[in-house]
C-alpha cells in the first residue's frame, strides 16, 4: 500500500514536472515579449516623452474616445473632411477598456494582452497538432523575435487582436469539450468583426481543419450561420460604397524589414521558412492547414490586405521546421551544422535589433506633436493638407484632414489625391491656388520628410517653389525637430476682384 | 573524408619561392614608394576612412563633406586592419609609407598561394613556381594595387586562399574550418568573393553534367558560404539595394560616364591585356582538362573564368575588375600548363632537354610578364598625385568658405580628404539621387560660356568653389572656364597648373 501511494506520488510529481517543462518556452517568449516592451517605452519615455508610436494608433484613440463619448458612431466629421465611420471592432474594445485605464494607457497594453492572448493560443494549437516539443519552442520564440509581431504588439493596431481572437478561437475549435465549441464559435464571431481580412482567415482555417476532420461538420455549419451573421456589416458597407478597388502587386519592400518594412519580416527568417514550406511539403498531408493557411495568406497579401501578423506566425512555424530539419539531418561535416546553426541564430537576432532600432525611432516624436498641437490651438477652420500618413496627426488635434491613411470607403479619394499630386508638383500658382481653394484648404503642413524624398526630392521643386510667394502663403509657425523643421503655412485667402 | 599523401616541397624550391616573393614585393615597392602619394581618389576614400577608425573607432557613416552629406555603404575589414596596423606603427613611421608596405605585402604573398593551388593540383614545384611568378607580375592586378590603398590588395590573396582550401576541403577536415575563416575575412573585405561562390556554383554544376558529383561536405560548405555571404553583404548594401534594387550592381554611376566602367568587351582587348602566354596556356588546360582528360579540380577554374567572362559580357561587373581575376586565374593556370607541358614531353625523344625547354619557356614568361608589368606599374606610379595637385588641395583647405567644392567625380574625394570642404560630386555614386542629373549640371557647368548657368547651377548645389585640374580638362574636354572673364563674379584664388576660383554673386531672384 505504502508503495503503491509512494508511486502515485512519483507519477504526479514527474506530471506536475512535466507539465511545468511544457509551459516554459511560453513564459520565455512572454519575457522577451516584455523586455522589448519595456525597452521600448523606456525609450519612448525618455526621448519622445511616452508618446504612443505610430500614427494609425492616434486614429484608433480618437475614435474611441468619440464612442465612450457619443456611443456608437456614424460619422466622422474630420477624417477626409467629414465620412460615413466604418465599424471596427478594435475601436469599440479600446473603448471599452478605455472605461477602465483611460484610452491613452488602453492603446498601449490592449495591444500587447492580446499578443500574449495570441502567443498561449498558438502555443496550444501547435501542442494539439502534435508539433514536437522542440519545434514549439523554437517557432514561439521565433515570433516573439519576428518584426511583424513585435510591431503589432508595441503599437494600436486592429489586427493583433483579430490575429488573437482568431488563433484563440482555433485552438477551441480544435478541441472536444461542449464548452470548448460554444468559446470558438463566440471568439470567432469576434475575430470576424475586425476587418474582411480577419473573416476570410477564420472561414477558411475553420474550413479547411473540418475537411480533414469530417466529425466536425456540424460544428462548422454552426459557424457558417456565424460567420454569415458577422458579415452582414461588410455586406451593408458594400452594398453602400461598393466593392473596394483591389490593389495588387505589393512589392517587397512591404513585408521584408531589412527593405524598409519596419512591420515586415526579416530576410532571414523569410529564406528560413521557405526552407521549413519545402520541408513540410514532403510530409503535406500532416502539414495541409500550415501550408494552405500560407497560400491563403499569400494570396491576400498580394490583393493587398494588410495580412503580416498573421505571416509572423506562418513563418516562425516553417522557421522551426527549418530549424529543427537542419539540427536533425546528418550533416557530412560537423563543424557546418554549429556554423548554420549560428549563423541562423545571427541573422534572427539582427533582424530583431534591426527591428527595435528602428522601431524606438517611429513617428511621431515631440516636434510633430507640437506643431500640431500649436496648429490646433491657432485653427481658424478649413482643411489640413500634409501626406496621408499626418492626416491621423490632423485629426486628433480636432482639425479637419484633406486626407489620411485610411482609404477605405474614404469620400471622392481618387479626386483628392490627384488634387493633393496636383498641389505638391505643379509650379503654375493659379491652378495650384485654384485647386486649394476648391477643396477648402488653409493650411499646409510640411515635415522634413516631406522633403527629403516622400514627396520632394529637390529644393524649390512645385509648391516648395511657389511657397516663396508670401502674398499667398504665409509661414506660420516653424517647430525644429531632429530631422529638420517642419512648416506651417497658412494658405492666404484671394479675393476676388469684380470681373 | 580519404586523406591524401601530398609532397612536401623541397627547400630548394621553398627558396626560389621567397626569391620570386621577395622580388615581387620589391618590385612594387620600388614603383610604390618613388612617388608620394596614392593612385586613384578610391584611395584617399579608403585613407578617410582608415584615420576615422584610429580616432574615433568607428568608419564614417554618414559624411557632411561627400556630395554635402550622404551615407556610405561598404564593406570595413580592411580599413580595421590598416587602422589596427597604423596605430600601432605610426608613431615609427608614417601612414603613407606604412599602408604602401603593408599593402604591397599582402598583395605580394598572392604569389605565394598561387604556388600552393597549383602545387596541390600538380604536386610539381616548378608548375607551382611559375604559377606564383604568372601572379606576382601579374600586370592589371599590379596597375590596381601598387600605389593605391585597395581592397584587392587583400582580398585577392584571400579569395585565392578560399580556392586552395577549397581545393583541400575534398579530403582535408582542417582545410573546411581555414576555409571557412578565411571566408569571414574575406566576406568583410570586399564583396569579390561573391564572384569567386558563383564560380564555384557553375563548378558544380559543370561537374555533376559530368557525372562527377560533388561531395556532400563540399556542397554544404557551398550553400554555407553563398548564405553567410549573401547575407553579410545585404546587411551592409541594405539601404542600397533599398534605393537602387538589382542596379546596385552597377553602383549608380552615371549613365554618361558609366561606359569608363563597364565597357563591352573583346576578346582580343582581353588577350592583349592579360598576355598572349598565359591566355594560351590556360585556354589549352581548361579545354584539354575539362573536354578531353576531365580532371575534377580545373573545372574549379573552368567555373570561375565562366562566370567572369560571362559577367564582362553582361556588364555586370567592371571591366578592370573582371579583367583583373581573369588574369590571375589565367596565371595559375599557365602555371598548371607548364606542369602539363613537362609531363608530356617527359615521355617523349626530347625529355633529355627537358630543362633548356623549360629554361627557354621560363625566359619567355619572365620578359613577356615582367616587360608588361613594368609598364603598368610605371603608368600606376605615374598616375598618382602630383605635387601641383597636393599644393592646390592644400591651399584650398586655408580658404574660408562654408559651400561646396564643384570639380569632377574623380577629384571629389581628394578635396574632402585634403581640404576637408565639402563637395557636390565624387566618384562614390551609391544611394546619391538623381545622379544623373548631377552629372549633367557639372557638365555644364565646365562647359558653358555663359555665366548666368554657371551661378544657377553653383546656386543650386550651394557651392561657391569651383576646382579645376587636369582631371576636369580631360574629363569635360575643355582647356579653361569659358565665363569666368568676369572679375566682379568669379575670382581666381589659385593658378599653377590647377586652378580654384570663387563664385562672388549670385543670381538675382525677380522681384
Amino acid at each position: 500500500m505504502k508503495h503503491s501511494n509512494k508511486k502515485k506520488k512519483i507519477t504526479k510529481h514527474a506530471e506536475t514536472k512535466k507539465k511545468r517543462i511544457a509551459i516554459l518556452p511560453i513564459i520565455y517568449t512572454i519575457v522577451v515579449l516584455l523586455f522589448m516592451f519595456a525597452v521600448f517605452h523606456a525609450y519612448r519615455n525618455a526621448f519622445t516623452g511616452g508618446l504612443p508610436a505610430g500614427s494609425e494608433g492616434y486614429y484608433h484613440e480618437r475614435m474611441a474616445k468619440a464612442i465612450n463619448e457619443k456611443g456608437i458612431l456614424s460619422y466622422d466629421s474630420l477624417s477626409f473632411s467629414g465620412r460615413t465611420y466604418i465599424f471596427s471592432a478594435y475601436d469599440y474594445l479600446l473603448a471599452l477598456a478605455g472605461k477602465v485605464t483611460g484610452v491613452r494607457a488602453a492603446s498601449i497594453w490592449i495591444p500587447l494582452a492580446m499578443a500574449i492572448i495570441s502567443v498561449f493560443a498558438f502555443y496550444g494549437i501547435m501542442r494539439k497538432s502534435g508539433m514536437k516539443e522542440s519545434s514549439i519552442n523554437i517557432a514561439l520564440l521565433i515570433l516573439a523575435a519576428t518584426p511583424a509581431f513585435a510591431y503589432s504588439a508595441l503599437t494600436s493596431n486592429p489586427q493583433i487582436a483579430a490575429a488573437a481572437f482568431l488563433l484563440s478561437a482555433f485552438y477551441f475549435y480544435m478541441r472536444e469539450e461542449k464548452a470548448a465549441v460554444v468559446l470558438s464559435a463566440i471568439l470567432f464571431g469576434f475575430a470576424s468583426l475586425f476587418g474582411a481580412a480577419a473573416l476570410l482567415i477564420s472561414l477558411s482555417i475553420a474550413g479547411i481543419f473540418t475537411i480533414k476532420h469530417p466529425e466536425r461538420k456540424k460544428r462548422f455549419s454552426a459557424l457558417l450561420g456565424i460567420f454569415a451573421l458577422m458579415s452582414v456589416t461588410y455586406i451593408i458597407t458594400i452594398a453602400k460604397f461598393g466593392l473596394l478597388p483591389i490593389s495588387f502587386g505589393k512589392s517587397l519592400s512591404s513585408i521584408v524589414l531589412e527593405l524598409g518594412a519596419l512591420s515586415g519580416i526579416g530576410i532571414f527568417e523569410l529564406i528560413l521558412a521557405g526552407i521549413g514550406l519545402l520541408y513540410a511539403w514532403a510530409s503535406k498531408d500532416r502539414n495541409y492547414l500550415p501550408i494552405s493557411m500560407t497560400a491563403l495568406l499569400l494570396l491576400l497579401f498580394l490583393f493587398g490586405m494588410n495580412v503580416s501578423v498573421y505571416l509572423a506566425f506562418a513563418c516562425a512555424f516553417f522557421s522551426s521546421l527549418a530549424i529543427n530539419f537542419l539540427d536533425e539531418r546528418k550533416w557530412s561535416l560537423n563543424i557546418l551544422r554549429g556554423a548554420s546553426i549560428i549563423l541562423i541564430l545571427c541573422g534572427l537576432l539582427f533582424s530583431g535589433l534591426t527591428f527595435m532600432g528602428r522601431a524606438v525611432n517611429m513617428e511621431p516624436d515631440s516636434g510633430i506633436v507640437d506643431a500640431f498641437s500649436w496648429l490646433s490651438n491657432n485653427y481658424s477652420g478649413g482643411n489640413v493638407l500634409s501626406v496621408p500618413k499626418n492626416g491621423f496627426y490632423t485629426e486628433y488635434f480636432g482639425m479637419k484632414a484633406f486626407s489620411d491613411d485610411n482609404f477605405e470607403y474614404a469620400p471622392n479619394l481618387e479626386q483628392r489625391l490627384n488634387a493633393s499630386q496636383q498641389i505638391f508638383y505643379s509650379r503654375d500658382l493659379d491652378k495650384t491656388m485654384a485647386e486649394l481653394a476648391k477643396n477648402n484648404i488653409t493650411y499646409i503642413v510640411i515635415t522634413p520628410e516631406m522633403k527629403n524624398g516622400l514627396v520632394w526630392r529637390k529644393e524649390q521643386e512645385g509648391l516648395l517653389f511657389l511657397l516663396r510667394n508670401n502674398e499667398t502663403f504665409k509661414n506660420v509657425h516653424l517647430e525644429s525637430t531632429q530631422a529638420g523643421s517642419i512648416e506651417i503655412w497658412n494658405v492666404v485667402p484671394q479675393v476676388q476682384t469684380a470681373g | 573524408m580519404k586523406k591524401r599523401e601530398v609532397p612536401k616541397p623541397k627547400r630548394e624550391k621553398e627558396f626560389w619561392l621567397i626569391l620570386i616573393f621577395i622580388a615581387a614585393l620589391a618590385f612594387r615597392l620600388f614603383f610604390a614608394l618613388r612617388t608620394s602619394g596614392f593612385t586613384g581618389d578610391d584611395s584617399y576614400f579608403n585613407l578617410r576612412q582608415i584615420e576615422s577608425i584610429k580616432k574615433s573607432g568607428m568608419p564614417i557613416l554618414h559624411d557632411n563633406l561627400s556630395y554635402s552629406g550622404r551615407t556610405f555603404a561598404f564593406l570595413p575589414g580592411m580599413h580595421y586592419l590598416l587602422a589596427g596596423i597604423s596605430f600601432i606603427f605610426s608613431r615609427f613611421i608614417s601612414n603613407e609609407i606604412l599602408f604602401k608596405i603593408v599593402l604591397n605585402f599582402f598583395a605580394a604573398t598572392a604569389a605565394i598561394i598561387a604556388y600552393m593551388i597549383i602545387f596541390e593540383l600538380s604536386h610539381n614545384r616548378n608548375a607551382g613556381l611559375v604559377a606564383a611568378f604568372a601572379t606576382a607580375f601579374s600586370p592589371i592586378f599590379l596597375n590596381s594595387t601598387i600605389n593605391s590603398i585597395s581592397t584587392f590588395s587583400i582580398s585577392i590573396p584571400l579569395n585565392l586562399l578560399l580556392v586552395y582550401f577549397f581545393i583541400k576541403s575534398e579530403y582535408d577536415m582542417r582545410a573546411v574550418t581555414r576555409f571557412m575563416a578565411v571566408l569571414i575575412l574575406a566576406s568583410f573585405t570586399d564583396s569579390l568573393v561573391m564572384i569567386l561562390l558563383i564560380g564555384i556554383i557553375f563548378y558544380i554544376l559543370m561537374i555533376s553534367t559530368e557525372d562527377m558529383p560533388e561531395s556532400p561536405s563540399r556542397l554544404e560548405l557551398v550553400i554555407f558560404s553563398i548564405i553567410f555571404v549573401f547575407w553579410v553583404n545585404f546587411i551592409v548594401f541594405k539601404s542600397a539595394f533599398l534605393a537602387h534594387g538589382v542596379g546596385m550592381i552597377w553602383r549608380n554611376i552615371p549613365s554618361a560616364i558609366s561606359s569608363q566602367y563597364f565597357f563591352r568587351i573583346n576578346i582580343i582587348n582581353i588577350i592583349y591585356r592579360i598576355n598572349v602566354i598565359p591566355f594560351i596556356a590556360g585556354i589549352y588546360v581548361l579545354y584539354n582538362y575539362t573536354i578531353r582528360e576531365k580532371k575534377k579540380n580545373i573545372y574549379i577554374f573552368a567555373g570561375i573564368i565562366f562566370v567572369l567572362l560571362m559577367m564582362l559580357w553582361l556588364k555586370l561587373v567592371e571591366f578592370w575588375i573582371g579583367l583583373m581575376l581573369i588574369s590571375i586565374f589565367f596565371a595559375l593556370l599557365l602555371g598548371y600548363f607548364y606542369h602539363s607541358l613537362s609531363s608530356y614531353l617527359a615521355k617523349t625523344k626530347i625529355a633529355g632537354k627537358l630543362e633548356g625547354i623549360a629554361a627557354v619557356f621560363i625566359s619567355l614568361l619572365i620578359v613577356s610578364t615582367v616587360a608588361s608589368a613594368w609598364q603598368y606599374a610605371n603608368s600606376a606610379s605615374a598616375d598618382s598625385l602630383s605635387q601641383n595637385q597636393e599644393e592646390a588641395l592644400n591651399f584650398l583647405a586655408e580658404v574660408q568658405s562654408e559651400e561646396a567644392v564643384i570639380s569632377a567625380p574623380e577629384s571629389g574625394m581628394l578635396i574632402e580628404y585634403f581640404s576637408k570642404k565639402k563637395t557636390v560630386m565624387d566618384s562614390e555614386f551609391l544611394m546619391i539621387p538623381n545622379i544623373n542629373e548631377r552629372y549633367a549640371d557639372i557638365k555644364t557647368l565646365y562647359q558653358t560660356p555663359y555665366e548666368t548657368k554657371a551661378l544657377e547651377i553653383m546656386d543650386k548645389y550651394d557651392a561657391d568653389i569651383i576646382y579645376l585640374s587636369d582631371t576636369e580638362r580631360e574629363e569635360f574636354s575643355i582647356i579653361s572656364l569659358k565665363f569666368v572673364g568676369d572679375e566682379k563674379c568669379f575670382e581666381l584664388l589659385y593658378n599653377n597648373s590647377v586652378m580654384i576660383y570663387r563664385k562672388l554673386c549670385r543670381l538675382g531672384t525677380a522681384g
